[in-house]
């Protein structure tokens, strides 16, 4: 067996249009193998919303030559091996870890899965409930359940951007194996997988070849471009609290940039993540210092950008009191408004560049991280480089393009959509400063939007 | 520093330990970890000092003897450095990561923050602030809640054992700035502190002298008080209103007592081993005992673990899960109780573990040790340190993983029955929205009725 050159990355196209990636990492005796579907929850319709999740679940209760979920768990568990799945929007993400001289057991089983399940009827009568437990779990916290809520507004309209990647309570309620098993047929197709293995051994392209050839092929529906603004202005959820320390929490979007697939068009994407490390990376950023010298205004304070195919998301994070959340979000905005006016010094972009190339250095150093790392370029459709050449792509990204995504967000910022928590007493339903949900997110919008008028040495 | 080498380790003048678990010649690595770990934990600290050494967290980075709040920032912004203390039951760590070109940096400044501290006052006034903050959110969400209270429950009321893992509130609003600087020195004692060098860098010995050679620190003089198990009601129960937009969940965490696995005189290898191997049996994987059947056979809970716990001189095993509907806590906590007996079970008896699930376990249990990034810096640190701070040999993850194998399949029923035999000690928290289920769910366990609800 030959394996490529060491700490490079290798690609292939298989003949049945599956692209197979390798890294082959020598000094590790540990594989991450990944198979990836770009298949994600925006490929859903809403009568579906949450099939690509229950799939996920689905895949893990059977597959050729492994006839339930035990078979094919203790395959993997008994050579300590770990696998588990994920489902996003744009993809589905099943892995395995677990010692090199295993590679070839934990990718037969993975790669099994997903290409020859056998989705036992029984079997789908009590993963449904752990798929509704989940879904319970995140919508039963309110920190998660703002974040999750957070596409129903900013996309809403019930185009498929609007639900959570974890689908609906009602649709996975109602779903049944044949259903999932019809949308796996629609839907799934090997143009749209990705297998990466990397670590210690990797196999030759002809291995996973056979592997993957029985995957069937799906109809080649075409995604709904996404829409920004369909939805309500904001959605809010009373969270009883004692009224002696209430605390507001906001989540706030603004439309962003796509996808980059290439240098070029990821350096304008990492503007936006530089910008986000501007304002409120760090422990010396504005938005930071601001939570420091003022902690009972803001309690905490973040900003952080997603790209998709054809839409991307910017996001701040805001914990203030009911008293203080329109001057909160005034503050904050009017951080994002500095920026827009002038770009950057040049210690600041630095330091948030260096921030960024930090976080991008651990993820190499973790070696399977680096491989998660490249499976994640793969799906997304990016070009396959590993974390020291972001970094080179981080370093080219200037003042002005950090400036210019500023603008673009304070331009659209009539654009606003936002979820938050707002504290009321059990008593009133009325928050400490009396207000109900309503009249809350009305207040709050109102600060987003307009211009400032607060005395800025706050900040 | 390559997976198979121990790190060297030197004492300074004035006591402390420096590890090097260096890998400066690998260009491979970009990173490198510096990692101080002080043998004072929160069960170390009087009720009042454990709110301190919560507060210690945010403040430790307000400014220097040299530095003001501002510029100290900023200088770790510069470097992209990450800091994180992390206070524990028996250990307190801080570690500080950044890119390897900027290794004299970071060494230079944690030298500064360790040893040429300032006690602003009104940096203090703002970092209580937001540790409250901080702790509001955490009693918000249940499963920080029960994580949070657990020891409370677990350990005899009135012991530094039986506290919220972020110490006393009340020392939050009250801290003065002298505390702080008392606590520090404390915490700070050379001698009983180690630096842990990992990753793309070394420094000379003069290097960390100059950083940290000055430090005097004061010892701790806290007498030492074995843990002690509680004996008071053997149930804690939160039950939160939900909205109407929320699905009920439950949340739980329960504790067994065994025989402690490690004591003042060492580690008991044999034991330890075999209760890891038990959990790989329960909790390795999703074929493992209680995923397998509570969750994937039976659907009662969307997550469901056990792992070993407990602090030198007392063990426990924890299960802790949560579900939806409230219900199915009952249920699926009478299904761990039998999963429980059936693996106590002597080979051969129904239900009682087989030699491919012992393999499993034992294959899960190594896999666990050797952990799958533990030779990045940032692991790399907190290991070597948590080890030095226990007093155990500084071995590899490869030579701990394979001391695994000194521990037979007897051992692993024998820890089974361990576990069995703690059953009517069993402590448990619980997050409900529905009090009744609570008490059905302790009695679901095999808890004692007659010990109540607190």
């Amino acid at each position: 067996m030959s394996e490529p050159a060491p700490n490079t990355i290798a690609t292939y196209t298989l003949s049945n249009g599956a692209r197979y990636v390798r890294i082959y990492i020598p000094e590790m005796d540990m594989v991450r193998v990944e198979v990836n579907l770009s298949v994600g929850s925006r490929d859903e319709t809403p009568d579906k919303a949450g099939y690509a999740h229950c799939l996920e679940h689905f895949f893990f209760k059977g597959a050729e030559g492994y006839p339930n979920s035990y078979a094919i768990d203790f395959a993997i568990d008994r050579v300590g091996g770990r696998n588990n799945a994920y489902t996003d929007v744009e993809r589905v993400a099943f892995y395995g870890l677990g010692l090199k001289k295993h590679m070839r057991g934990l990718l037969r089983v993975i790669t099994r899965m997903v290409t020859r399940p056998l989705f036992p009827a029984h079997e789908w009568e009590h993963e449904r409930h752990t798929v509704i437990s989940e879904l319970a779990s995140r919508a039963s916290d309110p920190g998660s359940w703002m974040w999750d809520a957070l596409s129903e507004v900013a996309y809403g309209g019930d185009q498929p951007m609007a639900w959570n990647a974890a689908g609906r309570i009602a649709v996975v309620a109602k779903s049944t194996a044949a259903d999932l098993e019809e949308y796996w047929r629609d839907n799934y197709d090997p143009s749209k997988m990705t297998i990466v293995v990397g670590g210690g051994a990797t196999p030759e392209p002809d291995e996973v070849e056979k592997l993957v050839a029985a995957m069937p092929r799906g109809k080649g529906k075409t995604r709904v471009p996404a829409q920004w603004g369909m939805g309500p202005l904001f959605w809010g959820r009373a969270d009883e609290q004692d009224p002696a320390r209430q605390q507001t929490r906001i989540a706030l979007a603004l439309p962003g940039v796509r996808k980059g697939t290439d240098a070029a068009s990821e350096i304008e994407e990492l503007a936006y993540d530089v910008l986000a490390e501007v304002i409120a990376g760090g422990y010396s950023s504005p938005m930071e210092t601001l939570v420091r010298r003022n902690p009972g205004l803001v309690s905490r304070l973040s900003a952080g950008h997603s790209a998709k195919e054809d839409i991307g998301m910017f996001r701040l994070g805001i914990y203030t009191t009911p008293q203080k959340q329109e001057q909160a979000v005034e503050a904050a905005i009017g951080i994002l408004r500095d920026v827009a006016a002038r770009p950057p010094s040049a210690a600041a972009l630095g330091r948030a560049k260096e921030l960024l190339s930090s976080g991008l250095a651990r993820v190499n150093d973790k070696k399977l991280a680096r491989v998660a790392f490249v499976a994640d370029r793969a799906c997304d459709g990016r070009d396959l480089v590993l974390p020291g050449e972001l970094i080179q792509r981080i370093d080219a990204v200037d003042g002005a393009a950090v400036q210019r995504a500023a603008q673009r967000l304070v331009a659209q910022l009539d654009q606003v959509r936002f979820t938050f928590v707002h504290p009321v007493d059990p008593k009133t339903g009325r928050s400490a400063t009396g207000q109900t949900v309503d009249e809350a997110g009305a207040a709050i919008r109102a600060a987003a939007i307009t211009p400032p008028q607060l005395d800025r040495s706050i900040a | 520093m390559s997976a198979g080498r121990r790190p060297q380790s030197t004492v300074l003048a004035n006591g402390l330990t420096v590890l090097d678990a260096s890998d400066a010649s690998n260009p491979d690595v970009e990173t490198v970890s510096l990692t101080l770990t002080m043998k004072t934990g929160m069960r170390h600290l009087s009720d009042h000092e454990t709110g301190l050494l919560t507060l210690l967290g945010e403040y430790f980075v307000r400014g220097t003897q040299l530095t003001d709040t501002d510029t100290l920032l900023t200088r770790i912004d510069d470097i992209g450095a990450e800091i994180r203390m992390v206070p524990s039951t028996e250990f307190t760590r801080v570690v500080f990561t950044a890119r390897r070109q900027h290794a004299s940096e970071l060494l230079e400044l944690l030298g500064e923050l360790v040893a040429k501290p300032s006690f602003d006052a009104q940096e203090l006034e703002d970092v209580k602030v937001l540790t409250q903050s901080s702790i509001y959110r955490l009693e918000a969400n249940a499963r920080a809640w029960v994580q949070s209270h657990s020891d409370e429950v677990y350990w005899r009321a009135g012991t530094p054992d039986s506290r919220p893992s972020y110490g006393d509130v009340n020392a939050i609003s009250n801290a003065q700035p002298g505390e702080m600087a008392a606590l520090h020195e404390r915490i700070f004692n050379p001698a009983q502190m180690s630096l842990t060098v990992a990753g793309g860098a070394s420094f000379s010995e003069d290097q960390i002298g100059r950083a940290l050679g000055g430090l005097a620190g004061t010892p701790l003089t806290r007498k030492h008080v074995d843990p002690k198990w509680s004996t008071a009601k053997p149930l804690k129960a939160r039950v939160r209103p939900i909205s109407s937009v929320e699905e009920p969940m439950v949340t739980v965490a329960a504790a067994i007592p065994i025989p402690a696995l490690r004591t003042e005189a060492g580690v008991d290898v044999v034991r330890s081993s075999a209760h890891q191997i038990l959990q790989g049996v329960l909790s390795g994987g999703m074929s493992a005992r209680l995923f397998f059947q509570v969750r994937e056979r039976n659907g009662l809970v969307y997550h469901i673990s056990s792992s070993l716990g407990g602090r030198t001189g007392a063990s426990y095993v924890q299960i802790f899960s949560w579900m939806t509907p409230p219900d199915n806590g009952p249920k699926a906590l009478a299904l761990v109780a039998d999963i429980l007996r059936q693996v106590a079970g002597d080979e051969g008896s129904p239900g009682a573990m087989s030699k491919e699930e012992l393999a499993m376990g034992r294959e899960q249990a190594k896999a666990a040790v050797l952990g799958e990034d533990s030779d990045a810096p940032e692991r790399e640190g907190p290991r070597y340190g948590v080890r030095w701070a226990s007093g155990l040999e500084l071995i590899t993850p490869q030579e701990a993983s394979d001391r695994i194998d000194l521990a037979g399949d007897d051992d692993v029923r024998a820890a089974a029955r361990e576990v069995l035999a703690g059953m009517d000690r069993m402590r448990m928290i619980v997050n409900s929205p529905e009090r009744a289920v609570t008490q059905k769910m302790f009695d679901a366990l095999g808890g004692d009725r007659s010990r109540g609800v607190a």
